[in-house]
């Protein structure tokens, strides 16, 4: 980093860059980069940029990774050579990063135009590998880990008139996370397998367990225990979920049991995440009504109580058991709301779309109001945060005006015209919890505890698009894109 | 008669005394794009390029880098990365007239010297006899020897036509077969072709470093002699003092951090400091370097070894002239303006703190302190503290600078808001000149927010520019008005 005093300019190597343009921009062409955040316990601690510099010879390529700090600093890069690789996903613990990556001949996206290129991309489909990369701090591979999968193949549309792209995906994909003091926790699953596997922080298989057959798979880890997460589309649309409890120490599947209230009632997931009071997981969501139960996408279906109440699983931790919490309002003894769900203060029903725990043992609902509008006509309008407390009782929150949608009938499907979508962010410092809105015209930054709009952000500022996620504890990342002069510019902000 | 006749000649001094604080670093109309814009329209008529090869090739890529170091001379100007202050100007042409006064052989016109506001500690010839000194090296060179030395060495390389034959050797290299065949070589190439770019770049980059780094050795030795014919002391401690040039922000401050703040009566919340959100900035991370300059690629021989190459020219009894506080405490006050104007706050308030170390007490510090924590407001209100805070890695910076920025970084915006409304009922204000006063009025309307915020501002840096033309303040003011 030492500049060097007593120099004369440099005009020159800049020069010979600007006199090659034709040369750099067909090798940058070949350039591509991935960037992904590095998450540890469930919170961002870092970045990391993948790059794929160019093809080494006929079967691999040359590889940059750059790892940044939670501020966006380089800290430090490491190159290798692999046959084509795309990162999936990537965790941190005790001074080693654990990069999940789909290895297959495939290389992305395929041109196929006839039957025997089609079998040739199958070919390649069928000997793919998941690669799990253990990088340590100073920069050296620790170990890698190798299984066989077989990739599904997907139409992605027409490269031209006589041929069309595919891409392979793993069909049940990969997920890592950190078991926190210990090492990682690996889930994959193609059409044939579905696996977990737990490795030691320099890389080493502890243990290995097939899982049961389903349709999604959400991992979640603690210090003691792995979750597994499935669900069954068939079992029904909202519901079908089976939770799978196993050791962390040797993957000894402990517990099954399908997420179902005591009347059998299925329960919808919103969020499987970790308590930030005690870092215990939990899940939350809503209980679906059994005769509802296939009636929940339009306006019309929102009105007509698909739901029956609200519920907490609390996954417990060391010293502490599971505990359940459902919270009916079909039973009429809610007050402020009805039992269709409607809140009866403000005419409106929630659109529920996620969950999170605050630092006082309460579980907040964030959802979208979808209001009466006219005779029989519905809008979709402000922000709405609903809370369950430990003993069960309900009550709104608060509502927050965001950017209402427009007037629709009772068959608008909510999916579509619900343009919000929320992200929390905690600071475990001031025990405070935040929700971004993302809405269609501004993004609202909304402190949960002191019920306040902190910012309101406009996506477009002139020529400037801005968008707002969730950064390192208690800030965002601010993407400011000028498409006047084609940058976009990163920012960690403290909320 | 006579307590009237000492209080008449105190009360003088204090006078002159807050004169001379309060006079105006420089004038608006002093920065590049004002004050050289009649050698910034000339420099192209001026700069005719020269034949230097019969190869029609050669000759046009020769022209093509001549026109674009015109170009980025013009650049510099217009961006104000230029300027004069009389005070500085005439010390550094003063160095520069007794080194062509005793070495007139050597010189065939006096050299256009341009003082670039950058706080690296730099100097550079950009060769058709123009000498560019940066503030940086004003600010960091202790005596007029050191600085002459530079100068010289600058001189030097363009006595020598380095900067001229530097463009020659690359308009050849551009045009020579054994380039063009390795970049049709990268095309043609089915694998490894950013690696053989990258290899393109390296031979070259080597190739010249190697022809630079003699150049410097010819440098080092023309300075030397023409210093002796301007019997001029030599040191070639000098070089290693060089060593330390990028260390401004790896030196400690004096007191605890939290002192600084208790001098304007901010409450510093000691947990502030605390990097209180998990990340990899604190872990232990320990890659190999990839990111220096390899060996080499070094463009300058190690300082150590220009030390024992000139050791031997060393006079060794001189006793040399310090720079004038005075010229050296302005340099550090115009590089902490610019840190402030480029919004990089960090940097901008660990100077300040390193100039109260040294015992500079000028009250526009505190004016300046003040436009920090505005400055930081309303950055902090368009979302964008980050870039100005510009947080450096914990390997660059010592550990005040470190806490420093995480302060920065921590405070909530409320904490921000209240600093500004505490500095501004300071009592440095009512010495402060109408410019500042205005400054700090226009500030503090940064942070008005709602629908006609933009306008407000807008309005408010016309009347600022209208009432104060010549202020430098207009610098930082004038890029709020309607263009």
């Amino acid at each position: 980093m030492k500049k060097v005093a007593f120099s004369i300019l440099s005009l020159l190597f800049t020069c010979l860059l600007q006199a090659q343009t034709k040369v750099f921009k067909e090798v940058s062409e070949d350039i591509s980069t991935q960037i992904k955040a590095i998450t540890q316990d469930n919170a961002l601690v870092g970045y990391l940029a993948f790059t794929r510099l160019e093809k080494a010879n006929a079967d691999s390529f040359n590889y940059r990774v750059t790892i940044m700090d939670e501020n966006l600093n380089d800290i430090g890069a490491v190159n290798f050579r692999q046959a084509y690789l795309d990162l999936q996903t990537v965790s941190f613990e005790q001074n080693v990063l654990c990069l999940g990556y789909i290895q297959s001949p495939l290389e992305g996206v395929t041109s196929i135009r006839n039957m025997r290129d089609y079998k040739k991309a199958e070919d390649a489909a069928m000997s793919s590998h998941i690669l799990v990369q253990f990088i340590s701090l100073d920069g050296k591979v620790l170990n890698t880990y190798y299984r066989e999968v077989n990739l599904q193949m997907a139409p992605l549309g027409k490269a031209n008139a006589f041929s069309v792209k595919v891409g392979g995906y793993l069909k049940y994909g990969m997920q890592i996370r950190n078991i926190p003091n210990k090492g990682f926790c690996l889930f994959y699953g193609d059409d044939m397998k579905q696996d977990l596997v737990v490795f030691d922080t320099r890389g080493n298989t502890a243990s290995e367990q097939q899982a049961a057959m389903s349709n999604h798979y959400y991992l979640r880890t603690s210090a003691e225990k792995i979750y597994l997460l499935m669900k069954d589309d068939g079992r029904a649309p909202e519901g079908g979920f089976k939770l799978y409890i196993y050791s962390a120490k040797d993957l000894y599947a402990e517990n099954n049991f399908d997420l179902r209230d005591a009347d059998e009632n299925w329960l919808k997931v919103l969020s499987f995440d970790n308590d930030p009071a005690t870092g215990d997981p939990f899940i939350a969501g809503m209980i679906i009504n059994p005769r509802r139960e296939r009636q929940f996408i339009t306006a019309d279906d929102y009105s007509n109580g698909p739901y029956l109440g609200l519920f907490t699983l609390e996954l417990g931790g060391p010293g502490r058991d599971m505990k359940a919490n459902c919270s009916y309002w079909s039973k009429g003894n809610v007050p402020g709301i009805a039992g269709d769900g409607l809140i009866t203060s403000r005419a409106f029903y929630v659109k529920y779309a996620t969950a999170f725990r605050d630092y006082n043992g309460n579980t907040i609902f964030a959802g979208t109001a979808v209001a009466l509008a006219g005779n029989s006509g519905y809008k979709l309008t402000e922000g709405v945060f609903v809370r369950q407390e430990e003993s069960g009782a309900l009550a709104l929150d608060n509502v927050i005006p965001c950017d209402e949608s427009k007037d629709f009938g009772p068959t608008g499907i909510l999916y579509n015209l619900d343009k919000k979508d929320f992200y929390k962010v905690v600071n475990p410092d001031t025990k405070s919890n935040y929700m971004i809105i993302d809405d269609e015209a501004n993004i609202y930054i909304y402190n949960v505890n002191g019920k306040k709009v902190m910012r309101t952000i406009p996506h477009k500022d002139g020529s400037v698009k801005i968008n707002v996620y969730p950064a390192k504890e208690g800030h965002i990342m601010v993407s400011e894109y000028n498409r006047k002069e084609k940058f976009t510019r990163f920012s960690i902000e403290a909320i | 008669m006579l307590r009237a006749a000492l209080v008449l000649p105190v009360l003088f001094l204090s006078w002159s005394f807050v004169r001379a604080q309060n006079q105006p670093l420089y004038t608006f109309q002093q920065l590049s794009d004002t004050y050289y814009a009649a050698q910034k329209d000339s420099l192209k008529k001026a700069w005719i390029c020269p034949d230097v090869s019969t190869d029609r090739s050669v000759q046009k890529k020769f022209k093509e880098l001549w026109d674009e170091r015109t170009g980025f001379v013009v650049t510099a100007i217009e961006k104000q990365h230029f300027i004069y202050e009389p005070g500085l100007y005439q010390y550094l042409q003063s160095v520069i007239d007794g080194l062509i006064a005793a070495n007139p052989q050597r010189f065939s016109s006096r050299p256009l010297l341009l003082i670039d506001r950058s706080p690296v500690a730099n100097a550079y010839a950009l060769g058709s006899n123009v000498l560019v000194v940066n503030l940086g090296l004003i600010y960091f060179v202790q005596t007029r020897e050191e600085l002459s030395l530079t100068i010289a060495h600058e001189l030097s390389h363009n006595i020598l036509h380095h900067p001229e034959n530097g463009m020659r050797e690359t308009a050849e290299w551009l045009t020579s077969d054994e380039y063009k065949n390795s970049m049709k070589a990268v095309l043609d190439s089915k694998y490894e072709r950013f690696s053989r770019l990258k290899k393109v770049a390296q031979v070259y980059g080597f190739s010249r470093s190697k022809h630079q780094r003699y150049h410097e050795g010819e440098a080092d030795s023309l300075a030397v002699v023409l210093l002796k014919n301007a019997h001029i002391a030599f040191n070639a401690r000098y070089f290693l003092r060089l060593d330390s040039a990028d260390g401004q922000y790896l030196r400690p401050l004096q007191r605890p951090l939290s002192a600084y703040f208790r001098d304007y009566n901010l409450t510093m919340d000691e947990s502030w400091m605390q990097t209180r959100a998990r990340g990899l900035s604190t872990a232990q991370y320990n890659f190999a370097d990839t990111t220096g300059i390899e060996d080499s690629l070094k463009t300058h021989p190690d300082c150590i070894e220009r030390y024992h190459k000139t050791l031997a020219w060393t006079d060794g009894d001189a006793i040399p002239t310090p720079i004038p506080a005075s010229l050296s405490g302005k340099a550090a006050r115009m590089m902490i303006w610019e840190l402030f104007d480029d919004m990089s706050l960090t940097a901008c308030l660990y100077s300040i703190w390193q100039e109260k170390d040294k015992g500079r007490t000028d009250e526009w510090y505190d004016f300046m302190v003040y436009s920090i924590f505005a400055g930081l407001y309303y950055k902090d209100l368009e979302l964008h503290r980050f870039s100005a805070i510009d947080i450096k890695p914990k390997e660059y910076i010592s550990k005040d600078y470190y806490h420093l920025q995480t302060v920065l970084e921590q405070m909530p915006a409320e904490n921000l808001r209240q600093y500004c409304s505490v500095l501004l009922q300071a009592s440095f204000w009512d010495r402060r000149p109408d410019d500042e006063k205005a400054m700090g009025k226009f500030l503090a309307a940064l942070s008005n927010v709602g629908e006609n915020a933009e306008k407000a501002r807008r309005n408010s840096a016309d009347a600022f520019v209208s009432d104060h033309a010549t202020s430098m303040y207009c610098e930082f003011v004038d890029r709020f008005r309607k263009k």
